[in-house]
């Protein structure tokens, strides 16, 4: 989890980078939750080996508002494959 | 007396509270609480703080709670993750019970899907004391007027 300016000495873009390991986050709830934030949050996903690399627009609270909407949907997912099972 | 004191001292679970700017970050280890029993108190704190959850290593979920007050002390810091280790230990027993008692939880709900359905029977026996209420309205008073007038 860390921040840094996007573009140093042409624009103050604040900017937030978390991964998103799949043993944890429900890949499928990442995308879920990046197509509900999508109006207030520019974020970009890249899936990597294990994890999802999200690179954010933005530093404050929606930041981690995502996080906790990801990780709600990747519980409920968790409990529905477990029940299904 | 002498035996107990030459048992080695248990090793303290890996806790550890580090306490930043209105968040406090410590590992739990998967040995001990499973992913689901972590699932289980990150879902009944994400109304209270942000959860965020990493893995640092394998085996290992690293719990990071953010308050979502602006202004927070480093003693309530301590509290939320005190009441989220609470909740985990909580959680963790709640998994181990459900497991154990896996067998019986199905076992009865066999017993009640594919027995014969008792609400039927009761539906029965009370259209059998209504039939016998019936028969024995010598008055009938069970029959509107204008019927019995006709």
């Amino acid at each position: 989890m860390t921040s840094r300016f996007q573009y140093p000495g042409r624009m103050l873009v604040p900017e937030s980078i978390r991964d998103f390991d799949h043993s944890i986050y429900d890949p499928a709830a990442l995308a879920e939750t990046a197509a509900v934030y999508a109006e207030i949050l520019d974020v970009k996903l890249e899936k990597q080996e294990g994890a999802t690399h999200a690179t954010f627009d933005d530093e404050g609270m929606v930041v981690d508002a995502f996080c906790n909407h990801a990780l709600f949907l990747s519980i409920q997912s968790f409990r529905d494959s477990e029940q299904s099972s | 007396m002498s035996d107990q004191a030459e048992l080695p001292s248990p090793s303290p679970v890996e806790l550890t509270y580090l306490l930043t700017e209105r968040s406090v970050v410590f590992n739990v280890d998967e040995s001990i609480f499973l992913l689901e029993a972590v699932y289980g108190a990150a879902y009944l704190f994400v109304d209270r703080c942000w959860v965020f959850l990493t893995r640092p290593k394998d085996g290992v979920v690293g719990v990071n709670l953010k308050s979502k007050s602006d202004t927070v002390t480093e003693a309530e810091l301590d509290a939320l993750a005190g009441e989220f280790s609470n909740e985990l230990l909580n959680q963790a027993i709640r998994v181990k019970l459900g497991e154990s008692t896996a067998t019986i939880r199905e076992y009865m709900m066999a017993r009640a899907f594919f027995t014969t359905p008792v609400q039927s029977s009761i539906d029965a026996l009370l259209a059998e004391l209504d039939a016998e209420e019936l028969e024995e309205d010598d008055l009938e008073i069970s029959v509107p007027w204008e019927d019995a007038g006709a």
